[in-house]
């Protein structure tokens, strides 16, 4: 025992024991005492055993149901427990919850949900993909098999099995989301078009580490899907939108990512026209664009990428000009393979020279 | 092997239909001209690399796909002009439509390369005073202000030197030595130098170019100087003694 107010306390506990039988409320309030204290000022860890014979002693006397309100402190104190210490506590309250509540209860569903998004980010996958099943399940139960409810609990899966990479899985779940929202939203509706973007997305990074043939096949998904869903926002917002703006920053991330330069070149151009048309030339927010589409032509393409790496380099300059230091943390910021954009640059502007004297000759 | 196949697309600007010809695969074995020509049979596919719509007559490489530009370009005074030009064969009329879009958005590299095809189209039908008028206008569309790309630069060497433009050539010559270039842009610019002595105005490939600015064989050794080094040992090696 490492807690510094459990001994005072466990006399005084001790003394209720005494006074009031060991299986009495008062016993209980003494440990729920205790149980509280070290939650605020130690290791939640530390109060496991004490709220387990405060869990045991209230469940004896009142049922289960008494419970709750002691597993649900805990476990809204316990932000920073390991998951296994967590995991017992959260499965009792989810047995709890089912016994008190019943199996098809939007309490039952919510547990499950929310054990799962923990799964989720902790490796047992079967366990998490399981649990949302199930709260699927009670949601189907509850509100029909065509409801937003089911919609959100199905894009929960989609999301949890895109996190553990997943791809099999995370395809037919974006595939049963999309399904749902036509039926619930209409075919032609925002909601689907967003599930058609995150598709595309998902086929584009399920091709990496694939072979030619899967992956030239998941891409060609890709490009379907977003065609469809960005078809289906310019109908709804206009064409050069912050909505259609945002999927084509997303989707040209997800090509530059899986090494898909030729299918990101045509959305980076578009985006480059949208913002220039909003931002005027020299804005800020078309270096990262300029930037992706530079590296990319330098890797094939010596007519298109001096151009691009000399304007590339002459906006970075300007931005990073003493007069304009505003611009610098937001520069220092950008995303980028764990480099700066000078850092890419510069690699971009070697591998164009040495292209270049390929191109003139020079051997290997 | 060169493939072509029939495909049917609809333009980009007026939204018509249309079938043509497409290139589907070529080869480009051996060395490129000096003004980057591709070799091989690629070479005489020029005639495909442009299409054109023959309703609306906007070119592109493939004319179902465009910009805002394109659609905007096609409605100007400076696309009739080129698309209606009587004097140019359809080839090297697509690009030089193609390069009156490059240079009315600004785009002067890619005018110029345009203009550049456009004089091999007519380099291909023996038309040589058309082909060194196109390789003056595509010079043209670079404009008097400096250039900062080497390979634009070492393009327009070359094309100067075929237009027989000799003082240009030779200026351009003179601005490239002097920033000590590397291999392989040194050999290329020495090698216009000497074709520019000799008033050269003719075809030339790059490994022309490198093969005779390559180093001497050492195989084959001056014996008289072979006997000289040996001399100049012997004097070394005597103070040293025995070895």
């Amino acid at each position: 025992m490492t807690s510094f107010y459990a001994p005072n306390h466990l006399k005084h506990i001790a003394g209720l024991e005494k006074r009031f039988g060991p299986v009495s409320d008062e016993v209980a309030t003494g440990l729920r005492s205790l149980v509280r204290v070290i939650c605020q000022h130690e290791d939640p860890v530390e109060a496991i055993p004490f709220l387990e014979r405060c869990l045991a002693l209230e469940e004896a006397l009142h049922g289960s149901e008494a419970t709750l309100s002691d597993l649900n402190t805990w476990i809204g104190q316990a932000g920073g427990v390991d998951f296994e210490d967590l995991e017992p506590l959260q499965l009792r309250r989810l047995a709890v919850k089912t016994e008190v509540f019943g199996e098809t209860s939007e309490q039952v569903a919510a547990e499950c949900q929310a054990l799962a998004q923990r799964y989720g980010s902790n490796v047992p996958y079967r366990k998490a993909r399981a649990l949302l099943e199930r709260s699927i399940a009670i949601k189907e139960k509850l509100h029909g098999a065509d409801s937003v409810e089911v919609a959100e609990a199905v894009d929960l899966l989609a999301e949890t099995s895109a996190r553990l990479e997943k791809w099999k899985d995370v395809e037919a779940d974006l595939q049963r989301s999309l399904e749902l929202k036509e039926e619930i939203f209409g075919a032609r509706s925002e909601q689907v078009a967003r599930s058609l973007l995150a598709a595309a997305i998902v086929y584009a990074n399920a091709s990496k580490l694939q072979q030619s043939g899967t992956r030239h096949e998941r891409i060609r998904k890709a490009v379907s899907a977003f065609d469809s869903g960005l078809n289906l926002l310019e109908e709804r917002f206009g064409p050069d939108s912050f909505e259609v703006q945002n999927a084509l920053e997303a989707m040209i991330r997800a090509y530059v990512e899986c090494r898909e330069f030729r299918r990101a070149e045509p959305l980076l151009k578009r985006l480059l026209a949208i913002r220039e048309k909003a931002y005027g030339n020299d804005a800020p927010a078309l270096l990262w664009i300029l930037t992706e589409l530079a590296k990319g032509y330098a890797e094939e393409s010596v007519d298109e990428a001096e151009p691009m790496l000399e304007r590339s380099f002459a906006m970075l300059r300007m931005l990073l000009d003493a007069k304009k230091p505003i611009f610098r943390p937001g520069i220092a910021n950008l995303p980028g393979n764990g480099d700066g954009v000078l850092e890419q640059l510069v690699r971009a502007s070697d591998r164009f020279r040495s292209n270049l004297r390929k191109r003139w000759g020079a051997a290997g | 092997m060169t493939d072509y196949d029939k495909r049917k697309r609809k333009c980009y600007c007026c939204g018509m239909a249309s079938e043509r010809w497409e290139l589907m695969s070529s080869n480009s074995f051996g060395s490129r001209d000096l003004d980057q020509r591709p070799p091989g049979m690629f070479r005489s596919t020029v005639d495909a690399w442009l299409q054109e719509c023959p309703y609306c007559g906007y070119v592109a490489p493939s004319i179902d796909k465009g910009d805002a530009n394109a659609r905007s370009f096609v409605e100007t005074p400076e696309f009739r002009a080129a698309s209606l030009d009587p004097l140019a064969e359809p080839a090297s009329r697509r690009f030089l439509v193609r390069a009156a879009q490059d240079a009315f958005y600004g785009d002067r590299r890619s005018a110029f390369l345009n203009t550049l095809r456009a004089a091999w189209v007519a380099d291909d039908s023996g038309r040589a005073s058309d082909a060194t008028a196109l390789r003056l206008r595509a010079a043209g569309h670079l404009g008097e202000g400096p250039l900062t790309s080497l390979d634009t630069r070492l393009l327009l060497l070359d094309v100067l030197r075929r237009a027989a433009s000799w003082h240009a050539a030779a200026a351009l010559i003179a601005e490239l030595m002097a920033e000590e270039l590397e291999h392989p842009f040194a050999d290329i610019v020495a090698y216009h130098r000497r074709r520019i002595e000799v008033r050269d105005s003719g075809r030339h490939t790059i490994a022309e170019a490198l093969a005779r600015e390559s180093e001497p064989d050492r195989g084959e050794a001056d014996p008289e100087l072979v006997k000289a080094i040996a001399r100049h040992l012997k004097i070394v090696r005597k103070p040293g003694g025995s070895s």
